[in-house]
């Protein structure tokens, strides 16, 4: 009986310290320990009708709760475009949850293949102060390099109705801009691996990425986006210091897609990148999101890490489409192109 | 190599980016993830520039028949970082390569890594373990 008894308190405490499912509700910072390579990521949470939902970085996740453990699955891409499944199981104890990571159907020639078997945690979501306060836009001049990870390169999203009609019909063999030496804009192009270099001038910050030899001017002035100036793929930006990070809103941008995937992106849509400074000044990262109505009912997030490096050499990037379009024509698909015209962003 | 791109080279591989390659457009929606297999022939034409650099391969297929392969690597801008330059893989070279070839189109080819008429083997893609063996 006194063991009887025993047992019985041990079970209450038991289920007194184990965590009720609804402490999974919120925002949480997503942390995927891969070395050399950590990911960050924006995890959120809610219960509807007895139902759990999840999306990481904006697009849906598929989740399973049961009392504190969780089972969440993150569609993501690897870096030649192929589709492949990270499946993070764990629980949630004292407010933090914690795991392992798991790697599903990944190219095996893809550097991602020696991800499975991480650790990750989550814990609730707050702003972080940054390490290094930007004080003086002169604090982000120079020559960046990039670094590995942070960036989850979640592959399905919240598109609208509309942007899912569209999409149906997106062939990114015949409409990828890039390849035929079109810059697919500001949102794809941060994240990509290539270095670039901010000039600081008194009144704006000049990027000169190395990648399609890309330029934009972030004006600092205060001033506003002026009605003649015309729609781009880089938009137009304005960047202002605020709580120690470079925060850069871009507006007046073309129409053009989001990542591999060719989901797309309004006239009307809104980027905000919030860069912050590590390593006494010499080590970047942006957050950045997309916000676009029109086209997603819920913000897109990507990210990216640099390291100062002032001897980098920027290269030039001399584009030249003859390739694209010589393969078209030698697989007799020249015709299926100008037909798609219309269509291509 | 001059002394500027042997300090870009030098500085990249102390950060890790020549390690780390990554492709600006989707190999997925034109390669095979299942289909890697090898090549060998000869060099028919060098195209070393943006958006991928792509050689011309004449291989002689099972039949004894010639077939024009349209090959593909990386951006120069970064295959240049690590060592791999314009005049690496000339015109007329014997070279052998391996990499996915084209869900339609079967004589297209996404460039893993190329073995060099010396011997040498470079490689054009991030890889973290290396599966032909």
């Amino acid at each position: 009986m006194r063991r009887l008894a025993a047992a019985l308190v041990l079970a209450c405490l038991a289920s007194i310290a184990q965590a009720q499912d609804t402490d999974f509700e919120g925002a949480w910072l997503l942390n995927v320990q891969i070395p050399a390579e950590p990911l960050v990521g924006l995890l959120e949470i809610t219960r509807k009708d007895d139902r759990w939902f999840a999306w990481v970085e904006g697009g849906p996740a598929p989740v399973t709760i049961n009392g504190d453990s969780i089972e969440l699955f993150i569609d993501s891409r690897d870096r030649q475009g192929y589709l492949f499944q990270r499946r993070l199981t764990g629980n949630l104890e004292d407010g933090l949850m914690s795991g392992i990571m798991h790697s599903i159907d990944v190219v095996e020639t893809a550097a991602e293949f020696g991800e499975d078997g991480s650790s990750w945690s989550a814990q609730p979501f707050a702003e972080q102060p940054p390490q290094t306060p930007i004080t003086d836009m002169s604090q982000v001049g120079g020559i960046w390099a990039p670094l590995r990870g942070l960036d989850f390169r979640k592959w399905t999203t919240e598109m609208t109705p509309a942007a899912r009609e569209w999409h149906a019909g997106y062939d990114a063999r015949m409409d990828e801009p890039q390849k035929r030496c079109i810059s697919p804009g500001l949102y794809s192009a941060i994240t990509w691996s290539f270095p670039f270099e901010i000039v600081v001038d008194d009144d704006k910050l000049v990027f000169l990425y190395e990648a399609f030899n890309l330029l934009r001017r972030v004006f600092t002035d205060d001033r506003k986006d002026p009605d003649f100036y015309p729609n781009s793929a880089m938009g137009y930006s304005t960047g202002a210091i605020e709580n120690g990070e470079l925060v850069i809103e871009t507006t007046l941008l073309s129409q053009t897609i989001r990542d591999f995937n060719g989901e797309p992106i309004s006239e009307n849509a809104k980027i905000i990148e919030r860069y912050s400074l590590g390593d006494d000044g010499n080590r970047l990262t942006v957050v950045v999101t997309l916000v676009d109505p029109d086209n997603y009912s819920r913000p897109s997030i990507r990210r990216r890490v640099w390291t100062r490096q002032p001897d980098a050499v920027i290269f030039p990037f001399e584009c030249d489409p003859d390739a694209f379009f010589r393969q078209l024509y030698n697989e007799g698909r020249m015709q299926e192109y100008i037909d798609r015209t219309p269509r291509r962003p | 190599m001059n002394a500027k791109i042997a300090a870009a080279v030098l500085f990249l591989s102390a950060t890790g980016f020549a390690n780390h390659v990554i492709a600006h457009h989707s190999y997925a929606a034109e390669f095979d993830r299942n289909a890697p297999m090898t090549i060998e022939g000869i060099v028919t034409e060098v195209w070393f520039r943006s958006p991928h650099v792509r050689y011309y391969v004449n291989v002689t297929d099972g039949d004894g028949k010639q077939v024009l392969w349209d090959t593909r690597g990386l951006t120069p801008t970064k295959l240049v970082r690590q060592g791999w330059m314009k005049d690496t893989i000339k015109v007329g070279d014997r070279i052998k390569m391996y990499g996915h070839i084209g869900h339609t189109n079967k004589t297209i080819m996404s460039i893993i890594d190329v073995t060099l008429p010396d011997g040498r083997v470079l490689t054009s893609r991030s890889v973290a373990y290396d599966i032909k063996n």
